[in-house]
């Protein structure tokens, strides 16, 4: 069966026209070509606003780290000082702290020696004896390539050497000497040179029939040194002590 | 052409002028924008920048008094210049406190150790960008105790504290060798031994000055308050121990 549309055809048309209008649709077009624009002025609007506003940030932004370049500039000499300070200070934490114990060393000397056994000399040194074959401390962990090395005359890694001559009044004596020596703080090495009966008589600085020897203590090489700067703010400033010299002088 | 063709025209020259006007209007202002954004990220780093710059420098100035005081108590220990004669009273104090006699100093480390008139600013070592070593040669006379006690006074002038401040009493010495050996006719009888002390002072690189030129109230290069109205600043008041 064939369908047929009982409609008349001028109706069947103006309901056709009524979804696209008399303009046939342009209405439409017009009206989505009107919302685009509108959309479209509103991203202009909204990017044109942000511009202005980050502009004005950024200048404002410019002008307080120009104003905190300038303070600080102003200021530099300060920070200039300060870190001349703690270079110094490095410096001469450097230099204290490759230093032998001296004092120590030859407390425990006096301290092991046994009864039995007297010294007539004895010569320490430590790495270079004469300054120009001193060598430079590696600058310490963490410091900075532009800070300064430093030479010290007791460089890290020289080994404190002791020589040592005396009189015994046993060959045992001297044996006992040895394993004495050996037992003083950082030592290495203790060799003999020598040890030899003499008669008493002539230069000999020993009495008849005691043994002259000669020994060697080595000691272990001096370590790294081990700076640790603090701020002057935190640290008690060198200035801290109790300056004999300053406190004894006369003036000038 | 149908009706339905135009529509379809009209459609297509709609949509190409919005986006032509999108690409003529909005898209340049929004890349402008973006490049304004990126300006302000900028700035905002330059003014981070110069903030912590500024932090630091202002931290400077809050600990300048303390600085100033600490290398001024660093320039006992390490002077600008070779300072023989504060060297010598040091040496002649310390000896004393021990009873040791103090009995030369010799400017260098091959000295007879007969002289007391060490020139030392002629021994002065170039030492490679730290400071300069001043090499000298000490005699002193006493017993072994007295003379290992003032090793330990020598050493002691300066001391590195393990809390990483110095302690300054007077100069810094490294001591590179100590000899001891029987005394003199004089004084062999009594049990008093000769030490020849081989020690290295240090000074300061040539061309620096103790403070840089700062006075304790400001820094060299600073605008004070009181020198822009033509006021004197302070001179550090540095003292020097004398005999």
């Amino acid at each position: 069966m064939r369908a047929v549309n009982l409609i008349p055809v001028e109706q069947r048309r103006r309901g056709g026209a009524r979804l696209a209008g008399r303009s046939g649709g342009a209405a439409y077009v017009v009206i989505g070509l009107i919302c685009g624009l509108a959309v479209m002025a509103l991203l202009y609007g909204l990017a044109d606003h942000e511009i202005g506003a980050k502009q004005a940030e950024a200048t404002r932004l410019s002008a307080e780290a120009q104003q905190a370049q300038s303070e600080a500039s102003r200021l530099a000499p300060y920070t200039s000082f300060v870190s001349m300070r703690e270079e110094r200070l490095k410096a001469t934490q450097e230099l204290a702290n490759t230093r032998f114990d001296w004092a120590h060393v030859m407390h425990e000397l006096g301290r092991v020696l046994p009864s039995e056994a007297a010294l007539t000399a004895v010569t320490g040194t430590v790495g270079a004896a004469t300054p120009g074959a001193s060598s430079t401390t590696a600058p310490a962990a963490g410091a900075s390539a532009a800070s300064k090395t430093v030479t010290s005359a007791t460089p890290a890694g020289s080994t404190p050497t002791f020589t040592v001559t005396g009189c015994a009044k046993s060959q045992s004596a001297v044996a006992l000497t040895m394993n004495r020596l050996r037992l003083i703080d950082g030592v290495s090495e203790v060799s003999l040179e020598g040890s030899s009966k003499t008669g008493g008589g002539g230069g000999s600085s020993c009495p008849a029939g005691y043994p002259s020897f000669s020994m060697t203590v080595a000691f272990d090489a001096l370590p790294q040194p081990t700076v640790k700067t603090t701020p002057v703010s935190a640290a008690k400033s060198a200035s801290d002590s109790t300056a004999d010299a300053t406190t004894k002088s006369g003036g000038g | 052409m149908t009706g339905r063709d135009r529509m379809v025209v009209v459609v297509l020259g709609a949509v190409a002028a919005l986006v032509v006007a999108f690409l003529l209007v909005v898209s340049p202002e929004q890349k402008q924008a973006a490049q304004v954004q990126a300006k302000v990220e900028s700035a905002r780093t330059e003014l981070s920048t110069a903030q912590t710059k500024l932090s630091e420098a202002q931290d400077a100035e809050k600990r300048y008094a303390a600085a100033y005081a600490s290398i001024v108590s660093l320039g006992q220990a390490v002077p600008a210049d070779s300072e023989v004669a504060s060297l010598v009273y040091e040496l002649d104090h310390a000896s004393s406190n021990d009873k040791v006699g103090f009995e030369s100093i010799t400017s260098g480390t091959t000295g007879s150790g007969s002289s007391t008139s060490a020139t030392a600013s002629s021994a002065a070592t170039a030492a490679a960008g730290g400071f300069q070593e001043l090499p000298f040669t000490f005699s002193f006379t006493g017993t072994y105790e007295q003379l290992y006690k003032l090793m330990g006074r020598l050493q002691g002038f300066t001391v590195s504290k393990p809390d990483g401040s110095v302690n300054v009493n007077g100069r810094l010495l490294s001591i590179q060798g100590v000899s001891l050996a029987g005394g003199s006719t004089a004084s062999g009888s009594s049990g008093k031994l000769t030490a020849s002390v081989t020690a290295t002072a240090y000074v300061l690189p040539a061309g620096q000055t103790l403070t840089g030129g700062a006075s304790a109230s400001a820094p060299a290069g600073v605008t004070t308050a009181a020198s822009a109205s033509g006021g004197s600043t302070a001179t550090p008041a540095i003292v020097r121990p004398l005999p």
